[in-house]
């Protein structure tokens, strides 16, 4: 409701949907995102062989890692 | 070529990089290219541009919606939502792994983009707005990368509007508040 005040309301309305209505997220999930965000993946090409590399840093500790790119149909 | 993951705005400015994008689905293109995807009452569209913005690698535009639940013979709201309208990966890029960990577990140039797009859901969430969910309707080809980024099928008894473009398609959500 948005209003001016003027008008009385019921007192005993809950502000959000009770527990039962509640959907959360995960813990698997939220692993699954703090560990995206926490990865910078940079990808470039070998001018040679047009081969695509991808270099992760994990921002967390700096280390960083190289990785020849493969193929699969999906997405 | 070399690419980080840096999505910016679309701006007009990018029209004609955004002619020769193709995803290999016309509708996702057809929608970039045309003036629909500058308009703020659709959506804001954010694209992944190569080091040279000489081509555009991927595109998301969001904007916003709801849950309903069912509940009897009523129906109530249960929380906001980010919408992710449209998703589109230039076909040039698919199916690229560019990440293997060591469950297994693959990361792909469409994983990348779609992880930009989660950053801007807590970045509106954590300083703009107030909502309780991210919802989207997949297509066939992007039912997969949804699911493996813990999206869930929208269960019965809850309910969102399609968009028209959207008919045939998956509804799915994702619910941000932590177990």
């Amino acid at each position: 409701m948005a209003g001016t005040g003027a008008y009385a309301m019921p007192v005993d309305l809950p502000f959000v949907a009770k527990k039962p209505l509640k959907r959360t997220m995960s813990k698997e999930a939220k692993a699954h995102f703090e560990e995206l965000f926490s990865e910078n993946i940079e990808i470039f090409e070998d001018s040679k062989t047009g081969e695509l590399y991808s270099k992760i840093t994990d921002l967390r500790t700096g280390k960083t890692e190289i990785m020849k790119c493969e193929y699969t149909d999906e997405d | 070529m070399k690419t980080n993951i840096n999505t910016e705005l679309f701006t007009k400015d990018m029209n004609d990089i955004a002619q020769d994008f193709s995803s290999g689905n016309v509708f996702l293109d057809n929608f970039l290219k045309s003036e629909d995807a500058l308009n703020n009452s659709i959506g804001k569209t954010f694209v992944w541009l190569n080091e040279n913005r000489t081509e555009i690698i991927g595109y998301y535009n969001i904007g916003v919606g709801y849950i309903d639940m069912y509940y009897g013979d009523d129906k109530y709201k249960i929380g906001g939502s980010i919408h992710l309208n449209f998703f589109a990966l230039n076909e040039k890029y698919r199916g690229i792994i560019v990440r293997k960990k060591a469950d297994g577990t693959v990361i792909k140039f469409s994983d990348r983009l779609f992880t930009d797009f989660m950053n801007k859901v807590y970045e509106l969430r954590e300083k703009y707005i107030g909502f309780s969910f991210v919802t989207l309707a997949a297509t066939d080809e992007g039912y997969s990368l949804y699911k493996r980024n813990y999206f869930d099928d929208l269960d019965a008894d809850l309910h969102f509007s399609f968009k028209d473009d959207e008919k045939g398609c998956k509804p799915m959500y994702l619910a941000l508040d932590a177990e």
